[in-house]
């Protein structure tokens, strides 16, 4: 069953293009209906389903382009023609712009209006599409979501899996809402990202029902990592695909959620460019080489010289004994781990802290960021990036001197980039 | 309920070394005492959300709790979280003690103790 909806202050031409459009289409599941101002047809197109909405362009109190802008924010997802009896070039340039997928001059005789309908049943046949659609095989949904989230998508990310159609309202990059079956907002979004296999899909934002999420996206991710943890799912090894008419290539995984810089996954290039620990500039002028997966085997080209640590000098005796140590390369690949309890969550925690010291960085007033200290109420720790490379150290002790953690962390630094040691593969 | 805020960050922001704070509810929205552009506060919320969601996840990292000092060349942001998850973001001067963190967490706590937030 199609709709068409033509609008035009017109009332004769309205009846007239009905009654004969209602004769040609006889029998073939197409409805005709007809609106003579903008609020008739906001309404109509409330109560019930319409597939090309036609708009007159020049039409009194609300016109044509001011409807058609309308429509493409409350109703994206309809197809839009225009029919006017001004075929300038300027209008038609500007109703193409604005989202109309025809734009043809009003008809004037029975010839020209069996081209207008021959137009309107191929716009309804085979619908203008924006954007691109493709097949990204072995990307996790945490891959996805983090990719339409950084970029400030504004859309609905649906997932099809066989439990059933889920759908991720983002809006300006931010999660706003979630629905899966009887489930909605952080249940939802949780169940979602817990799905064992499935496809997804992104469609043109709208306004969802109602708002059932506020933390961020990164926030988000971490989460549902841990509800993986819980669910004892992070480590399961290749699943089976769900039975049912969804072919499954691989079952993604999210036991480690990229946040930010993705580590050994990337087979494909299709995916978003990948951010490194280092400050933006150096990243941008030599984009880190993603092309080796095997974390124990990375070599770190920096000569030891290379890394500067601006801290204040600490006397030997002052350097604490770390409780917990990590550092990664600017990749992201482990290079030192040092008692802590899950290296790859440590890891991730890095890879936010970098993100954010970028979104922290650019204040004049500020001045460049040097290092984030940690204090809780039985450990201190300490968070840096010199030239690039993340070191993260805690002490199990309280009211620690950041400093001398840092300068505890300079020689292992060090150490581990002019010898990386194997790490074993992280969880 | 923002009045309570804003009263809370007129607080924080007569203590001597703090030089700007800005509060970021458990549902992200910023509140800040003072008036400014909108193109100036859409870059502070911004500055004052990123702040919150480190925070937010450093706690889900088992590191409970925690008070942030963001070292800047010529600042000192610390950023602290209530138990509702409702965050707290000071500008202090590079050379203020440590313990103006303790007197601004005091402040802090004492005032979400009247409040559900």
């Amino acid at each position: 069953m199609n709709n068409l909806l033509f609008v035009d202050d017109d009332i004769a031409f309205l009846e007239s293009i009905q009654r004969v459009f209602k004769t040609w289409s006889e029998g073939t599941g197409l409805t005709v209906q007809t609106a003579h101002s903008v609020g008739d047809a906001l309404m109509m197109l409330q109560e019930s389903p319409v597939n090309v909405v036609v708009i007159d362009i020049r039409m009194p109190v609300v016109d044509g382009m001011q409807f058609l802008r309308l429509l493409n924010r409350k109703h994206p997802n309809v197809q839009k023609a225009v029919l006017t009896g001004y075929a300038e070039d300027d209008y038609r340039t500007a109703c193409l712009a604005n989202g109309a997928a025809l734009f043809l001059e009003k008809p004037r005789n029975t010839d020209e209006m069996k081209s207008v309908y021959a137009a309107l049943v191929q716009l309804l046949e085979f619908p203008q599409t924006r954007g691109f659609s493709g097949i990204i095989q072995q990307a996790s949904l945490a891959d996805m979501l983090q990719m339409l989230c950084t970029g400030g998508n504004s859309l609905v990310l649906q997932v099809k899996s066989r439990e059933g159609l889920a759908e991720i309202f983002i809006a300006k990059g931010a999660v706003v809402h979630a629905q899966a079956g009887d489930k909605e907002g952080y249940d939802a979004f949780y169940h979602v990202m817990t799905l064992r296999g499935g496809e997804f899909y992104t469609q043109p934002f709208v306004d969802p029902p109602k708002v059932t999420v506020s933390h961020s996206w990164e926030y988000l991710l971490m989460e549902a990592a841990r509800v993986m943890d819980e669910k004892g799912l992070a480590d399961d090894g290749p699943e089976e695909s769900p039975s049912g008419p969804i072919p499954i290539p691989r079952t993604p995984r999210i036991d480690s959620p990229r946040i930010g810089l993705s580590r050994d996954h990337f087979e494909l290039g299709s995916l978003p460019p990948v951010p490194s620990f280092a400050p933006r500039e150096s990243a941008e002028e030599a984009p880190p080489p993603i092309s080796k997966p095997e974390r124990s085997k990375e070599t770190v080209a920096i000569e030891f010289s290379q890394i500067r640590l601006a801290q204040k000098p600490v006397a030997a005796s002052k350097l604490q004994r770390l409780d917990e140590l990590i550092i990664c390369s600017r990749e992201g690949g482990l290079l030192k781990s040092e008692g802590s309890p899950n290296a790859a969550r440590r890891v991730d925690l890095l890879e936010l802290f970098s993100i954010k010291m970028r979104q922290l960085s650019g204040r004049p007033e500020w001045g460049e960021l040097e290092y984030l200290g940690i204090q809780g109420k039985d450990y201190t720790a300490a968070v840096e990036f010199p030239e690039g490379i993340g070191a993260f150290g805690l002490v199990k002790r309280r009211n620690v001197a950041p400093n001398e953690i840092r300068a505890s962390m300079t020689s292992a630094v060090r150490t581990a980039v002019a010898q990386p040691q194997p790490v074993p593969a992280l969880a | 309920m923002k009045e309570t805020f804003i009263e809370l960050q007129r607080k924080i922001e007569m203590l001597p070394g703090v030089l700007r704070a800005g509060i970021c509810l458990h549902n992200r929205m910023v509140i800040f005492a003072d008036s400014k552009s909108p193109a100036d506060q859409a870059i502070d919320e911004t500055i004052w959300r990123a702040l919150a969601d480190t925070i937010q996840v450093a706690h889900l990292h088992k590191l409970g709790s925690p008070r942030m000092i963001w070292n800047f060349e010529h600042v000192k942001v610390l950023c602290m979280i209530s138990e509702k998850g409702t965050t707290l973001g000071v500008v202090v001067d590079k050379n203020s003690h440590d313990e103006l963190g303790d007197r601004i967490e005091k402040v802090f706590q004492s005032s979400l103790a009247k409040t559900v937030f």
